[in-house]
């Protein structure tokens, strides 16, 4: 069976360097190989001594991102499969990225975006000395079907490791906090900062997983994070070893607490999403043993790299603006329509958050759209919305029963007619939000609006 | 006024389905919604109600609906057969059949229909979507599962056309019988499918018109079209 390892390591390997050649980097390519010839490449790779996982519905790649910058800031040598999936075959890739041709691996430190429905391929064999959980929501219906479902699935995967992983849980979350109760786990929480969230119609959890009891919050950060109880039973936000307070989004910055000793830090974004994010980061940091004025130093030398950020242009004094979202996906969907509602200038949406690329696509079905909230959007501050792509018709009907007016929205079948129908005057922006998969596609149809009206300003 | 009971909607609320009834409640000014949780007794035990609705849940919550149903199998048997109209979508159509087989686990359900199901928890979820026919009405339906029916269905609710049925070797899906309508289709059936909405409206002994009648009418054609061409 080690017969079949070595050929795989080498055949991978040169996999790597002839993909150097052809200028293809960043693939899954040579993990994916590995794993066809030798299905057990995990279990007999070198592994780094320590690893550090990161699993949960949203925010896995922020996070991975921000460990693995501020860790290669405090100066360790960091592997990672960042430039790669998240599945068996990306982390794969990685290790062997990371072992010189005799199968040896020369980081000592990994940190691992680790896909939820592959936990059972990859903690037996990994075994993560940490594993942050950012959050566990409804994802797409055909992906990871309800929380409940991947909740069992990751509890199953997690008493394979009991004895190794520690779990860095964020104590706000209903469902992620009581992961893995035969783990060491170590618990994050945070005080209320007025975050105001809308009150999503589709929550993630609305029952109590221990008696069916009504959750309830004392207060919310954003969909059903908060710090929450049981109308009926103890179940109720654990409580925290490491405490964030007088969080100041604005001021970027809060205090952390644990015990008696209470530690300022700057925070990175201005959202409660990445604050959670970094308060796990501070977790992760003290448990692997850096002092507070460290951590201090060291994110103040980082950013949070937000790959779905808006990008704006401007001209004629409108902004013009990109924003990734997670279409088929009603828990991001929600929180963009959440953002672009409370944003408060006056804008015109182009929606394209179909899928391009079939219109029998599985996850292209009615379901997605009636649990995010489009109510959302039902706001002075949206001018128009102009509506894009197959679906655009049962995505008028969506938006008109959410009780937006009929004279606010249009469709187009085609997107690239999208540009004809943006207003021109009475808004101060416009954003396309795009299906996150297809990002090129959102800035073409930003780019053309801009260039027809730039046409039709010379033509004048 | 029409009374429709939802059972169980802090649980069978999955997907959107809670969806169909805020439709359907939209509708009429006639219809009234009532939601009864899992801890009070169904109203349809000791009430008269002109519709119950159950949608999908977990698997987990979908053994519990079934022991808070148990009880009550005989009176939701004569609704059936007196012609309430009894609306059953996704996983909860499962629960009137014989059993659910779960690897060695035999969960008894409610046993008003003569087939059984089995889940797959360890495959692959089955994501699919179907076109078929109710009599003269093209219907469209979308499932993501882990499980099948099997059994020997006489009155089935579609004959599909495009896609897969109850399992993935049938062209039959769900089940019709008087006023009952069970599909494993799940999400907000009743706005995918208009045709099908206004034969539940006019069940009620209501007007059929639907709201947004326009609107929802040209993104069912427009749909049903696409699939029927795109879907093998
Ligand atoms: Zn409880």
């Amino acid at each position: 069976m080690k017969l079949r390892y070595y050929i795989a390591l080498l055949l991978a390997k040169m996999s790597v360097i002839a993909l150097k050649i052809t200028k293809h980097n960043g693939t899954n390519f040579p993990g994916a190989v590995a794993v066809k010839i030798c299905p057990q490449f995990l279990q007999y790779a070198d592994k780094p001594k320590r690893i550090i996982g990161v699993t949960g519905t949203n925010g896995k790649t922020t996070s991975t991102n921000l460990i693995c910058d501020v860790l290669e800031q405090a100066g360790l040598k960091v592997l990672s499969n960042r430039a790669g999936s998240n599945l068996n075959s990306g982390i794969s890739t990685s290790l062997i990225n990371g072992m010189n041709i005799f199968g040896k691996q020369k980081y000592e430190t990994a940190v691992f975006e680790m896909d939820e429905r592959s936990a059972l391929k990859l903690y037996p064999y990994l075994k993560p000395d940490y594993l942050i959980v950012t959050n566990l929501a409804r994802d797409s219906i055909g992906r990871n079907a309800h929380p409940e479902y991947i909740f069992n699935f990751l509890n199953n995967a997690l008493k394979i490791v009991e004895d190794k992983t520690t779990l860095i849980l964020n104590s706000d979350d209903p469902v992620s906090s009581n992961l893995g109760k035969g783990n060491k786990r170590i618990f994050m929480g945070m005080a209320d900062c007025n975050a105001n969230p809308f009150v999503n119609s589709s929550p993630d959890v609305s029952y109590c997983p221990d008696c069916g009891g009504k959750i309830r919050y004392n207060y919310r950060f954003y969909r059903s994070i908060g710090n929450f109880y049981c109308e009926d039973c103890s179940y109720s936000t654990p409580e925290a070893k490491y405490f964030a307070e007088d969080v100041d989004l604005k001021g970027g910055k809060f205090t952390v607490k644990e015990g008696d000793s209470r530690t300022e830090f700057p925070l990175l974004s201005n959202t409660v999403f990445n604050a959670l994010n970094e308060l796990a980061l501070i977790g992760l940091l003290r448990e692997l043993g850096f002092e507070n004025e460290k951590i201090f130093d060291l994110l103040s030398n980082v950013k949070i790299t937000d790959t779905r950020r808006e990008s704006a242009v401007e001209y004629n004094g409108v902004q013009y603006c990109v924003y990734a979202a997670k279409g088929q996906l009603a828990s991001s969907s929600s929180t963009i329509f959440e953002f672009m509602a409370k944003e408060e200038s006056v804008k015109d949406l182009v929606l394209c958050m179909d899928e391009e690329t079939s219109g029998t696509h599985p996850d292209e079905t009615l379901t997605w759209m009636y649990e995010a909230d489009y109510e959302f959007l039902n706001r002075d501050n949206i001018h128009k919305i102009i509506v894009c792509g197959h679906m655009c018709k049962n995505t008028k009907l969506r938006l008109l029963l959410a009780g937006i007016p009929e004279d606010k929205i249009v469709t187009v079948f085609n997107e690239h007619d999208a540009k004809y129908h943006v207003s021109r005057e009475g808004i101060e922006k416009v954003y396309v939000l795009n299906e996150v998969d297809s990002v090129r596609r959102g800035f073409k149809v930003r780019d053309e609006i801009v260039e027809y009206f730039k046409g039709l300003d010379r033509n004048e | 006024m029409k009374r429709i009971e939802f059972l169980y909607p802090e649980f069978c609320y999955l997907y959107a389905e809670e969806y169909n009834m805020e439709y359907l409640g939209r509708c009429s000014s006639e219809i009234e919604i009532l939601r009864t949780g899992h801890l009070e007794t169904p109203k349809f035990v000791t009430e008269d109600v002109d519709m119950i609705y159950l949608g999908c849940t977990t698997e987990a919550t979908q053994e519990y609906v079934i022991e808070l149903l148990k009880p009550y199998t005989d009176k939701l048997k004569e609704h059936i057969e007196k012609g309430t109209v009894v609306f059953l979508t996704g996983n909860a159509i499962e629960i009137i059949g014989k059993s659910i087989k779960d690897e060695d686990r035999i969960i008894e359900a409610l046993g008003i229909y003569d087939f059984t199901s089995e889940r797959f928890m360890k495959r692959k979820r089955v994501n699919t979507q179907f076109v078929g026919r109710m009599g003269d009405d093209v219907i469209m339906g979308h499932m993501a599962k882990y499980s099948h029916m099997t059994g020997d269905i006489t009155n089935p609710m579609i004959e599909i056309t495009n896609g897969y049925g109850m399992n993935m070797e049938s062209k039959i899906e769900g089940i019709h019988d008087h006023n009952l309508f069970a599909t494993y289709s799940l999400g907000p059936f009743l706005i995918l499918n208009p045709v099908f909405t206004k034969k539940i409206l006019a069940l009620l002994g209501l007007s059929d018109e639907l709201l947004f009648e326009k609107e929802i009418m040209e993104a069912y054609e427009y749909r049903k079209t696409e699939l029927m061409e795109k879907l093998k």
